[in-house]
């Protein structure tokens, strides 16, 4: 059960605080909330409709398994002479047979880019939408096992009924925060005379769950509230009255189906002992010999569970602790002490609460779970203890387990499109468009273990024609850096994932660095950004937008630089409509103690060097650098719609007037233009052209230090 | 026994204390301690060695309904003559080496002879600076905050407050200032003693008289080159009242006298040197010289002595004296020990409110609003006799209860949203506490939860507490002050001046806490806490040594660096033998239903501020203890008694009675309860910012939801501990808020409210105001009052419903509707 629960978890990705840092401001770019509903029963088809912003034209919907299809619906024809015109942001989704149950991930492409990604729920079941239930009176009848999809609405609760017969036993299961829903779902049961019997709040973005044994039977109540009253698309919900419990693989669920672990790498773990750990031993260590896999749960906050180990001097053991990123509601505590053979109190050696944080905002790799590499100082007996921190006022399971291993150096790696601000307040989920000519970050953050400390080159696997990369290299300790990728100025219309490798310099075999997203919004109320494991990096190039400005950086993909020695490296800017605003350049990435000045380039000015000074004790090796550009471009949203709609009328207009028609169809097209005619003054009004402040990173150049 | 040690100012020093009282029928008798060898034999164990010594008498003699004081009243005669002196006010002073014969006599009655040996008249002991000197500055507050024991000092010379230092002011009065402050070769000349008695400008005009007692004793000091005394000498152990208790009448008095005990069971007679301060003064004052007087309030009084961080108090019982023919059989352990009191002062209690005034009473006070119309209607014809205990039982059961007291205590744990981050934190805390309530947690399991809350907030909402009382000082002061009654607050600069506890009780409290650290959490507003691996130590401020972990008057405890130290204090706090903890709730939550406590302040339990009724409280604790510390139950104990169902109409006897708790005393609805109540009465809803239409002002998670009406009428900010932050006072701004405020108009002609509906409704005007008063005040109108209304209604015809309005408005301003009564 272990094992096949091992396999079944996915990648955990660690909630830190934002901190400070140089982020990206954007231009609109489609962001999808949620679809409505957010799931559908395997074997069916579904009405499903995207909900988000800028979602303009959204034709299509991707899935991550290829077994969900979407096709966006169509309008009816104004007159049986046209075609329908397509139903933008409402689709049919099939799901076919062979979809097993799962959360999986929906990405909706439309006139803005592809947006970002959102869980999409399938299960065996039937699942229904649900609204206007805001009251006592209104409330709905749930039915055993039919999924219900709904939204909360700022300062209501939500209402439903339940059937409760007498010795059975009801159990709700609600879905909000693993579904990327920023609502934070309590559910209340009420019995037949008002009395509340259970009660259950999100916790963690898990699954929330009550279930109550009935005594009297008679219909229940349940009531649902957004825990601080909010509303919108963005709190959406699915709950369900479920006749056995949560489904297997909801309860290991971690956001979408994954191939691998950074939380619980299962991989590394294959073959090693496994020791079931009963809570009744804590407080009397347990003897364990190395590797060894040790699985347990705390009885309560206090306890502490000690094991013993016996090394010899210089053994490098590696020693990670899993619960938090089981999603138990633990904060685990490691302590490592010497054991004197005499009796006398154990000398204390290393004691660690959470484990290093590494990254930005999105890209967090650290956890409340410690992960340490201990080198025994001397031959002897060794204790390892764990402790749980965390208090619970809901007494829910507090398992975890422990992995003690040799040491082996190694490092895994994420990465996401940086966010559209430099205001961590203001991080949230969006969606990717390159135009011609244009950049994209790609920010990648890697997390060393057991001493790993090389160099560490990231590249792209397959790019679309017309876009190019320079690759990233990272430097020894560097755990965090920017790949950049440019659109030429003919680049063809293009979406899909893209694969990201990374490998070291002494080991050539690449890891698959693993796509992240961000899943709740940074918010007032909540402050940062949560952000999760993602199936992959979706990336749309347009070919109906051209970048308004682009600093190419360099003429060649390398530069050699020898310490102590400058390099001049010539920059050019790319100017296009809306792109005529000076250019502030800053550096990006240096080597270790080099400098280089900020450049400013004048609108009249397209042409101009950066001068790269390499100090002389910087170590040779690899770089990447970049300049970020901070400017105004003026974007106009979507200027294609307003035109095709003014010739859409025009078309509609010499129509009417061609005297061909029968009167009926006349008047429809008399009632459509007069719809035309107010698309067109809200499209005057959504597509006119806005500045903006934006911060957009040149190409990057690989610099190559030699040793003096 | 060193010999300074034996002897202590011109007493005699013995090795234990007892009350000796010399009775006999009609007797008339000294007040005295008696110790060790002495205490079978006649032969009087007071000793007055040195020309210093003086010794305060207390005599007392057989009165009608017990002894009385009639020290002042006596006659002293002492044979031979010359060797002591009597003040008429029974102060003994010596005169020459020599024993004498003390005898005390009164209508003709006259006490047994009291021997007293006067000696060491010719050979001056030495005086300590710390037992001598000091107590003299604090007599006269010279070492008061006010003065020089504030924390600059005053004018250049500064005490420790309330001499709690007695090294640091021997080093500022004997070193500093180049030693001009004290001239042995000519003490008089001593600046200390030039602006004692004001010869030189003194900022805080005259102390003491030239020439006095205090006087001769700082010139002596000064005289004998201003000794400290040595480490050996004894220190105070104790003080001591004599008598302790007594019955007295209104308007008599009784002379105190204090003794102190030293660590080498040495005492002396120390009244004249004491603070007595009186806890209610419009019952009895009590003079500097320890004569207290009662005034014409019936009641209990207590005394408090004070002396160099002792305390000890004296209790009076004050009868009103009436004797009713029959007193009500008590129903309730509370009942018994009130009815016991009550007995005691003469004072009989109310009779049992009726049912529609119990029925709104105990709905306010549980459930924090006003019984519906049904409710009501539905109560008063019920006949069954066990209905108010169903009531309460209803009440306790009702998600309103947990409202109420949620709302309650969620102000003096400080959960407050300071900001939107802290929102969810807020919230959180909130609906935990509320749940508590609901399921009805014990009350020490709800404590520990709080106390070692750890880890994030979102799993454990408790986690809040720790981020709003945010430094370690907060923390031992809210726990001492919230969960076991203490105000410690004082002892963290100094040894507090009311109690036992000093500054190392203090630290070795905030040892507990000391382990506990930040950390990332969800966001810089949900941090988590957690204890770090670390000895648990507070180092003491002025000593700078490591403290380890004590409860107040507990064990010193060694505890692991990598357990939590918060899990010992909270076992510590919850045992069943923790003195403080079960009274400091059950006190709490009968001021909560009585509008008193036994103690007040609620949370400020300490020697110097004794109980009203100390068996009671010690009777209630121990059921609440019992009860496996149930709080429902100690609300069904508290609202089940006779005494909480006592009308607060008064009786021709206890008009008077302020804390014998003979009738309910009225409070103001609280702030909250009344906004739902006005609601409730217009049939309107206030709307709180975020929060759904028909959300109750006593259900808002916290406080920072916008209302003039909740401020104006005292909400608490909850920034503090203490529940004295909602203010229950009446004042003119509230008046006028009622009176005329938009918000109040606005409810009284909401188009939804309850005049509108009255004017489109079927009913008749009897059935309006029937419903009106049924809703406000739980009852019928009387026919007067039904008259009167329909008359005004009839008068308003072209207007009803501004009559209808005149009339809610002339309601909710009435003192039957602003009151819980």
């Amino acid at each position: 059960m272990l094992q096949k629960a091992a396999f079944l978890l996915l990648i955990f990705v660690a909630l830190q605080p934002v901190r400070d840092r140089s982020l990206y401001a954007q231009t609109p770019v489609v962001t999808l909330a949620t679809t409505f509903p957010a799931g559908g029963k395997i074997g069916s088809v579904n009405k499903v409709e995207t909900l988000g912003s800028h979602l303009d034209e959204v034709d299509r919907l991707y899935f991550s398994h290829p077994g969900i299809r979407a096709k966006v619906e169509t309008l009816p024809a104004v007159i049986s002479e046209w075609s329908g015109l397509p139903h933008y942001g409402h689709f049919e989704v099939e799901i076919s047979k062979d979809v097993p149950t799962g959360i999986y991930e929906v990405w909706a492409q439309g006139r803005l880019g592809v947006s970002n990604p959102r869980p999409f729920l399938v299960t065996a079941n039937d699942h229904i939408r649900a609204s206007d239930h805001a009251a006592q009176e209104r409330s709905i009848e749930l039915t055993p096992n039919v999924w219900v999809h709904s939204q909360f609405a700022a300062k209501q609760r939500n209402y439903y009924r339940v059937r409760g017969e007498a010795g059975a036993t009801i159990r709700i299961v609600c879905l909000a925060g693993c579904l990327d829903s920023r609502a934070i779902p309590q559910i209340m049961l009420r019995d037949p005379s008002g009395k509340i019997v259970a009660k259950s709040r999100e916790v963690g973005r898990n699954i929330v769950e009550i279930h109550h044994s009935v005594q009297t039977p008679g219909e229940y109540g349940l009531v649902l509230q957004e825990f601080l009253f909010r509303g919108g698309p963005e709190y959406s919900y699915s709950l369900v009255q479920s006749s056995e419990g949560v489904p297997e693989e909801l309860q290991q669920w971690d956001g979408v189906r994954v191939p691998a672990s950074l939380g619980f790498d299962a991989v590394r773990h294959s073959g090693i002992p496994l020791l079931t750990h009963t809570g009744s031993q804590s407080g009397q260590p347990t003897a364990v010999n190395i590797p060894v896999l040790i699985a347990s749960r705390w009885d309560s906050s206090a306890d502490r569970h000690a094991f013993d180990v016996d090394l010899k001097a210089g053994d490098k053991v590696e020693c990670v602790v899993y619960s938090d990123s089981l999603r138990a509601e633990t904060d685990p505590r490691l302590v490592i002490e010497k054991v004197h053979a005499d009796g006398k109190t154990p000398e204390r050696l290393l004691v660690q609460d959470d484990s290093p944080s590494v990254g930005g905002p999105v890209s967090q790799l650290g956890s409340r779970d410690p992960r340490v590499q201990f080198v025994s100082p001397n031959e002897g007996r060794f204790r390892f203890s764990v402790t749980n921190l965390q208090s619970d006022s809901n007494a829910r399971e507090k398992k975890y387990w422990m992995s003690l291993q040799q040491a082996q150096p190694t490092f895994s790696a994420v990465a996401h499109f940086p966010n559209a601000t430099n205001t961590p307040a203001l991080t949230k989920a969006s969606g990717v468009s390159l135009a011609r000519g244009g950049v994209v970050p790609i920010r990648v953050t890697v997390r060393r273990e057991n001493g790993m400390n090389e160099g560490i080159e990231v590249f792209v696997s397959q790019l679309p024609s017309g876009v190019e990369t320079n690759g990233l290299q990272l430097a020894p300790g560097q755990s965090e850096g920017d790949l950049i990728l440019v659109a030429s100025e003919n680049a063809p219309s293009w979406t899909g994932p893209i694969e990201l490798l990374a490998r070291t310099t002494t080991n050539p075999t690449p890891i698959p660095v693993h796509a992240e997203a961000i899943a709740i919004d940074a918010s007032p109320e909540r402050g940062e950004p949560i952000s999760r494991l993602s199936s992959s990096l979706w990336l749309s190039v347009s070919n109906l937008d051209v970048a308004p400005v682009a600093i190419r950086l360099g003429k060649k993909e390398r530069i050699d630089v020898t310490q102590g020695d400058k390099v001049e490296i010539p920059v050019k800017a790319v100017r296009n409509e809306g792109g005529k605003s000076k250019c502030q350049l800053r550096p990006q990435n240096l080597p270790p103690k080099a400098t280089a000045a900020e450049i400013g380039l004048e609108p009249a000015i397209v042409e101009a060097n950066a001068s790269l000074q390499i100090h002389a004790e910087t170590p040779p090796g690899d770089y990447t650098f970049w300049l970020l550009n901070e400017t105004k471009v003026k974007v106009s949203k979507n200027p294609q719609r307003n035109r095709f709609l003014e010739a859409r009328k025009n078309e509609t207009s010499a129509l009417i007037a061609s005297n061909s028609l029968r009167s009926e169809d006349v008047k429809k097209l008399q009632d459509y233009l007069v719809v035309l005619g107010k698309e067109i003054e809200q499209a005057k009004t959504e597509e006119a052209e806005k500045e903006y402040t934006v911060q957009w990173p040149s190409n990057s150049v690989s610099i190559r230090v030699l040793k003096k | 026994m060193n010999i300074q040690a034996c002897v202590r100012f011109g007493l005699v020093a013995f090795s234990s204390l007892w009350v000796l009282s010399v009775q006999s029928a009609d007797r008339i008798w000294i007040e005295f301690h008696s110790v060790g060898d002495h205490s079978d034999s006649k032969e009087a164990p007071i000793l007055l060695r040195g020309s210093d010594a003086r010794w305060q008498l207390a005599v007392s003699q057989d009165g009608t309904t017990g002894p009385i004081d009639v020290t002042q009243r006596a006659q002293y005669l002492a044979e031979p003559s010359g060797i002591i002196q009597i003040d008429s006010d029974g102060m003994v002073r010596p005169l020459q080496n020599g024993k004498a014969t003390l005898r005390v006599s009164r209508d003709s009655i006259q006490s047994e002879p009291v021997t007293i040996e006067v000696s060491n008249m010719d050979n001056p002991l030495p005086i300590h600076f710390g037992n001598h000197i000091v107590p003299i500055f604090t007599k006269y507050g010279c070492n008061g905050g006010g003065c020089h024991g504030k924390l600059a000092g005053q004018n250049g010379f500064k005490l420790s407050l309330l001499g709690f230092e007695p090294v640091e002011d021997y080093e500022h009065l004997v070193k500093e200032s180049r030693g001009r402050r004290l001239f042995p070769s000519a003490p008089d000349q001593s600046l200390l003693l030039l602006k004692a008695i004001n010869a030189s400008p003194h900022g805080g005009g005259q102390k003491i008289v030239q020439d006095s007692h205090e006087y001769r004793l700082l010139r002596r000091w000064i005289e004998q080159a201003m000794p400290f005394g040595s480490e050996n000498d004894p220190v105070l152990a104790s003080i001591e009242l004599i008598p302790r208790e007594r019955t007295m009448e209104r308007d008599s008095m009784q002379q105190l006298s204090v003794i102190a005990r030293y660590s080498d069971g040495s005492y002396e007679n120390i009244t004249r040197t004491v603070q007595f301060e009186s806890n209610n003064q419009d019952m009895a004052e009590v003079t500097p010289t320890g004569l207290v007087t009662t005034r014409q309030l019936a009641g209990d009084v207590s005394i408090m002595a004070r002396y160099q961080g002792k305390v000890a108090v004296f209790r009076s019982s004050i009868p009103l004296g009436a004797s009713p023919t029959e007193w009500p059989e008590p129903k309730t352990n509370i009942d018994r020990a009130v009815l016991a009191k009550l007995k005691k002062l003469g004072i009989p209690p109310s009779k049992k409110c009726d049912d529609g005034t119990f029925l709104r009473r105990v709905t306010l006070d549980i459930a924090g609003r006003l019984p519906t119309v049904q409710e009501t209607e539905s109560f008063l014809k019920e006949t069954d006799p066990n209905k108010r205990s169903r009531w309460i039982d209803a009440m306790l059961e009702s998600e309103d209860y947990a409202d109420h007291f949620a709302n309650k205590w969620n102000a003096i744990l400080r959960n407050r949203r300071t900001t939107p981050e802290s929102q969810f934190g807020s919230f959180a805390f909130h609906d935990w506490i509320r749940q508590s309530f609901y399921e009805n947690k014990r009350y020490d399991h709800f404590v520990k939860e709080i106390v070692t809350a750890s880890g994030s907030i979102e799993s454990h909402p408790p986690v809040v507490w720790f981020r709003e009382v945010n430094n370690v000082e907060s923390r031992v002061e809210d726990a001492a002050q919230l969960f076991l009654g203490q105000r410690i607050q004082c002892a963290r600069c100094h040894h507090h001046p009311y109690e036992k506890w000093s500054q190392s009780d203090y630290f070795q409290m905030a040892a507990f806490f000391s382990t506990l650290e930040k950390k990332t959490g969800r966001s810089n507003q949900d941090p988590m806490f957690v204890s770090k691996v670390a000895n648990p130590s507070a180092a003491h401020p002025k000593s700078g040594t490591g403290l380890k972990p004590a409860g107040l008057d507990g064990k010193t405890l060694d505890l692991e660096a990598t357990g939590d130290p918060r899990q010992a204090l909270a076992e510590w706090m919850v045992d069943r033998s923790n003195p403080f903890f079960a009274k400091a709730l059950v006190n709490r939550y009968w001021k909560h239903f009585f509008g008193k406590g036994l103690i007040e302040p609620e949370d400020d339990l300490r020697l110097t501020n004794p109980p009203s009724n100390p068996e009671l409280l010690e009777a209630m604790a121990n059921d609440f203890i019992a009860s496996g510390f149930d709080m429902k139950q100690l609300v069904r104990d508290l609202c089940n008694s006779e005494t909480y169902q006592y009308s607060s109409d008064a009786n021709e006897s206890n008009l008077s009675d302020s804390n014998g708790f003979s009738r309910f005393y009225p409070k103001r609805l609280q702030a909250e309860v009344l906004l739902d109540s006005l609601d409730k009465i217009c049939g309107t809803q206030t709307v709180f910012e975020g929060l759904p239409t028909g959300t109750r002002a006593v259900a808002l998670p916290n406080t920072a939801f916008n209302s003039y009406f909740l401020t104006v009428f005292g909400r608490p900010e909850s920034s503090t501990a203490c529940e004295c932050e909602r203010s229950q006072t009446t004042n003119l701004a509230q008046c006028l808020h009622l009176l005329n405020s938009k918000e109040i108009q606005s409810k009284l002609s909401d188009p939804n409210g309850r005049s509108s509906q009255w004017i489109v409704s079927p009913y008749s005007r009897e059935v309006h105001v029937r419903e009106l008063y049924l809703a406000a005040f739980s009852r019928q109108p009387t026919p007067e009052e039904e008259a009167s209304a329909l008359a005004y209604l009839a008068k308003k015809e072209a207007k009803l419903h501004e009559g209808y309005e005149d009339l809610v408005w002339a309601i909710l301003n009435s003192k039957e509707f602003l009151f819980n009564h």
